[in-house]
């Protein structure tokens, strides 16, 4: 592992779980699944189009807060 | 003609023009004209850089032609392309963003070259790059001059002259510093034009939304099922292809290196992507189920492309219509010109600078620039003058070619400090010529021939690098660099 540069664990956990996402709707079980006619494999993709950006901000600005009380607790330290 | 929205039209062609002009002038007095030119300062904000970058993405192909695609290709089609767009907005965001803006670059060449060094990668990247680009700037082409043509009452071809004139003209002025600030407004315009439109879908619903979207579906009962339409193999290339897309598709990775830091260009891509989703969303929703409420004589006499303007065209008068003309037009030029951009700095800034005349000024390498985007300009117009029937096959083949050669060497040279030079040249020669071979000699589903060209290339590349000499430490401890936190 020492070659390989080592994403945020929060970050790789995330991309993971948009492969696994994909992966589960465009398996077969959901494509007779039928909701107002459209097949659920086509509502999952839909479902992508919101959670995986508004996850994705929402790590982005959890990061920040971190840093911020990891620099706040380092300062009171020295 | 219709005079009305022709006037609103030529009002916003005249602006770009305006900004074409203004920002041609900052640069000349600027002390860092390339880092305007190219990178616009590197000086582009949070919420600005999201609108630009929505600009970038949505296009003749997403939100002019969403409708229409979804009413002939399928919900499951399309939406599983939009996830992909989104995604790989995500993806890039995670994998590429910090490097590469920390790399401190204007183009994926250079940052490539950085990595591995040697003369293949300052010719072969740009090259792939150039020819990707054209083959999609052609389809933004058509599109632009099919709106013109819908407008002006003029003929296709008077049409696409007229618009590509315009946009080359502000693009070679002014270089990202004018495509930016286009692209602010056009961002703009694109949210308030898919808003007022799903807005007006919803007021004026006959009856019941869930009704009214089941009508639409018994109308066409291919729309929602799996397979009606493509077999899925289609669908996850599609997906695919967007989902990786990002990460090297030069008008895009060049939002990138626009923004004031790491973080703000992560949280741009994602902004930018949320109100991408929730516009495209709202189109196949609440404007396809209009589709089969029109004409069906009138449907057949404007391409798909077309049918979001004439179901506009139901619900506003004319000064409103035109705004949202000029707001489809702005979907359009937003990404030819970030496009034509991006083939003019591979070629000026990669090719002539890199290779043909290392110690050219920046003056020459800006006039070198626009002397370029004018020449790929007018030879891809003139090839949009007679538009290929399998143009969209193309156009999503150009983005599969871009993917399959570049993708391996960025994201295997960011994260994988073994990756080498040699590993390089062969997973974007091995991602290259697979992905030519399955296109030209092989019937294969639509889009589906990254499924096999991206894994050859990052299974060769790993191998390759494997087997191959380590990078000096010198490039070890420059990744190493790129990945701290700023």
């Amino acid at each position: 592992m020492g070659n390989w540069y080592r994403l945020p664990k929060s970050e790789g956990i995330f991309l993971s779980a948009i492969i696994i996402y994909a992966v589960i709707f465009f398996l077969p079980w959901s494509y007779d699944v039928m909701i107002m006619n459209i097949t659920l494999q086509a509502w999952g993709a839909y479902g992508l189009h919101i959670l995986a950006p508004v996850i994705a901000i929402y790590l982005i600005m959890q990061n920040k807060e971190t840093k911020v009380t990891a620099d706040r607790k380092q300062s009171l330290d020295t | 003609m219709k005079t009305v929205e022709l006037s609103i039209m030529v009002v916003y062609l005249l602006f770009l023009i305006v900004i074409g002009i203004y920002s041609q002038r900052r640069i000349s007095q600027s002390q860092t004209g390339i880092e305007d030119y190219y990178v616009a300062g590197r000086k582009i904000g949070t919420g600005v850089n999201s609108l630009a970058m929505l600009a970038a993405l949505g296009s003749g192909g997403s939100f002019m032609a969403g409708a229409g695609t979804i009413w002939n290709l399928g919900f499951p089609f399309l939406a599983w392309m939009c996830a992909g767009s989104i995604v790989g907005f995500t993806v890039a965001s995670v994998l590429v963003a910090k490097p590469l803006r920390n790399s401190q670059k204007f183009t994926v060449s250079e940052f490539l070259n950085d990595r591995y060094g040697g003369l293949f990668f300052k010719i072969a990247v740009p090259v792939v790059i150039i020819i990707g680009s054209a083959m999609y700037l052609m389809s933004q082409m058509t599109a632009g001059g099919l709106i013109a043509s819908y407008v002006t009452g003029l003929s296709y071809e008077w049409g696409l002259v007229i618009i590509v004139l315009v946009f080359i003209f502000y693009v070679s002025l002014g270089g990202m510093l004018a495509v930016t600030w286009t692209n602010i407004l056009q961002g703009a315009m694109m949210v308030f034009l898919i808003s007022s439109v799903v807005i007006a879908g919803i007021v004026n619903l006959p009856i019941d939304w869930a009704s009214f979207f089941v009508n639409a579906t018994s109308e066409n009962p291919a729309l929602g099922v799996v397979g009606a339409t493509l077999p899925v193999a289609a669908y996850i290339g599609a997906f695919v292809t967007w989902a990786t897309a990002v990460c090297v598709t030069p008008h895009l990775v060049m939002r990138i290196f626009t923004a004031t830091n790491a973080r703000s260009a992560k949280l741009s891509l994602n902004i930018s992507m949320l109100l991408f989703g929730i516009l495209m969303i709202g189109v196949g929703l609440v404007v396809v189920p209009y589709i089969p409420t029109m004409d069906a004589a009138m449907l057949a006499n404007y391409a798909p492309d077309m049918w979001l303007l004439l179901i506009a065209d139901q619900f506003f008068g004319p000064v409103l219509l035109g705004i949202i003309t000029a707001g489809i037009m702005a979907a359009v030029m937003s990404s030819t010109d970030a496009l034509l951009l991006a083939v003019s700095s591979a070629f000026s800034y990669d090719l002539y600078k890199g290779v043909i005349n290392p110690n050219a000024s920046r003056e020459r390498i800006v006039k070198v620039s626009m002397g370029f985007t004018w020449v790929v300009g007018l030879v891809v117009m003139v090839l949009s003058l007679n538009p290929p029937a399998f143009l969209i096959v193309l156009y999503t083949a150009a983005v599969g070619f871009m993917v399959s050669s570049l993708f391996s060497p960025m994201v295997l040279g960011i994260w994988w400090k073994r990756s080498t030079r040699i590993g390089a040249i062969v997973g974007l020669l091995v991602g290259s010529i697979s992905f030519l071979i399955c296109f030209l000699f092989f019937t294969m589903p639509y889009n589906s021939e990254i499924l096999i060209a991206l894994p050859m290339s990052l299974v060769s590349m790993y191998v390759v690098s494997s087997f191959s000499k380590k990078p000096s430490q010198e490039i070890v401890d420059k990744m190493d660099g790129y990945h701290v936190d700023m």
